[in-house]
């Protein structure tokens, strides 16, 4: 059936560009595209600024997915850049998230 | 387990490999072997309207649906499943083997992407394939100046032209609508699935 829906009126793309499928434990939200402002520079740049530069920048930028994300999800406090840039590399994802957390406990300490 | 990723539906990628590898060719061969007929017609009975307009089409045609071929078949490598892992390496779901599972499965889930990628621009390839094809057979069934048959052949064209406007328009419907059915059941399972206790 899914093989006649897409050889005879065309075939459908398996992701819409700009989005990716989040990688945390159990979650299955597709992030993207990124709203324009959110970028990977200026998320680093955020990162820089503590905890709540980064609760700004993710209520700006990341409101519409974050209760999206599943319930034991470790990247819903990633902005949708970040999911985007390492779609294809989970290492690079968690790194990402390693350093948002490490960033938002530091500046609190 | 979100380390790995997965098609949604889940079928697409074997309804993926039939159009690429068994769909495409044969329109390929379909679309040489036309190419060959209007090469081939004496310039003197004017057979075709457009020959040279035809014969473009129909090359643009064999390119692209072979340069969908080839993506798909460079993108397939990195497709397979949770089940292709357990089956091709020797793991259960002891924790002695749980870093071992959870690092393949993280690979999974990033050749998942580059199949994506590769995927889609196999997919654009061939939907553009198609519709060049239509257009090349209108192009082919125009009548020439005092050319017999020419009611018919007239009909025959303007037939396949909608077919060809038909099938741009369901193919645009289609893109939208797959991308809408991944994030709305992303959501729905994100919503509903709890934490594993030994997570």
């Amino acid at each position: 059936m899914t093989s006649h829906a897409m050889t005879l009126p065309g075939e459908g793309r398996v992701a819409e560009p700009g989005t990716t499928d989040c990688r945390g434990h159990r979650c299955f939200t597709v992030v993207g595209p990124a709203l324009r402002g959110d970028t990977i520079a200026a998320w680093h740049a955020t990162l820089k600024g503590g905890a709540e530069a980064m609760d700004i920048y993710l209520a700006t930028y990341n409101a519409q997915f974050a209760h999206k994300h599943g319930a034991s999800c470790a990247f819903r406090y990633l902005p949708p850049s970040i999911h985007v840039a390492c779609k294809e590399s989970y290492e690079t994802l968690q790194a990402e998230s390693e350093l948002a957390n490490r960033a938002r406990f530091e500046f609190n300490r | 387990m979100a380390l790995l990723r997965a098609p949604v539906p889940l079928g697409y990628g074997h309804a993926s490999k039939e159009a690429h590898s068994i769909a495409a060719p044969l329109l390929t061969g379909a679309a040489l072997a036309l190419a060959g007929v209007v090469a081939a017609a004496d310039k003197d009975k004017k057979i075709f309207y457009w020959p040279g307009v035809s014969l473009l089409m129909l090359v643009a045609t064999s390119m692209a649906l072979l340069a969908s071929i080839q993506l798909h078949h460079y993108s397939r490598q990195f497709s397979y499943s949770r089940q292709d892992i357990h089956d091709w390496h020797d793991l259960d779901d002891s924790p002695a083997d749980e870093a071992l599972l959870t690092q393949l499965y993280a690979w999974q889930g990033d050749d998942y992407g580059k199949w994506a990628r590769n995927n889609d621009r196999a997919v654009h390839c061939f939907n553009a394939g198609t519709v060049l094809l239509g257009l090349g057979v209108v192009t082919v069934l125009i009548p020439p100046d005092g050319g017999q048959q020419a009611p018919c052949r007239w009909a025959a064209a303007g037939l396949v032209l909608l077919c060809t406007v038909v099938e741009v328009a369901w193919t645009l419907a289609i893109y939208r609508k797959t991308t809408q059915l991944r994030r709305e059941r992303g959501s729905v399972l994100s919503a509903i699935a709890k934490p594993r206790e030994n997570a």
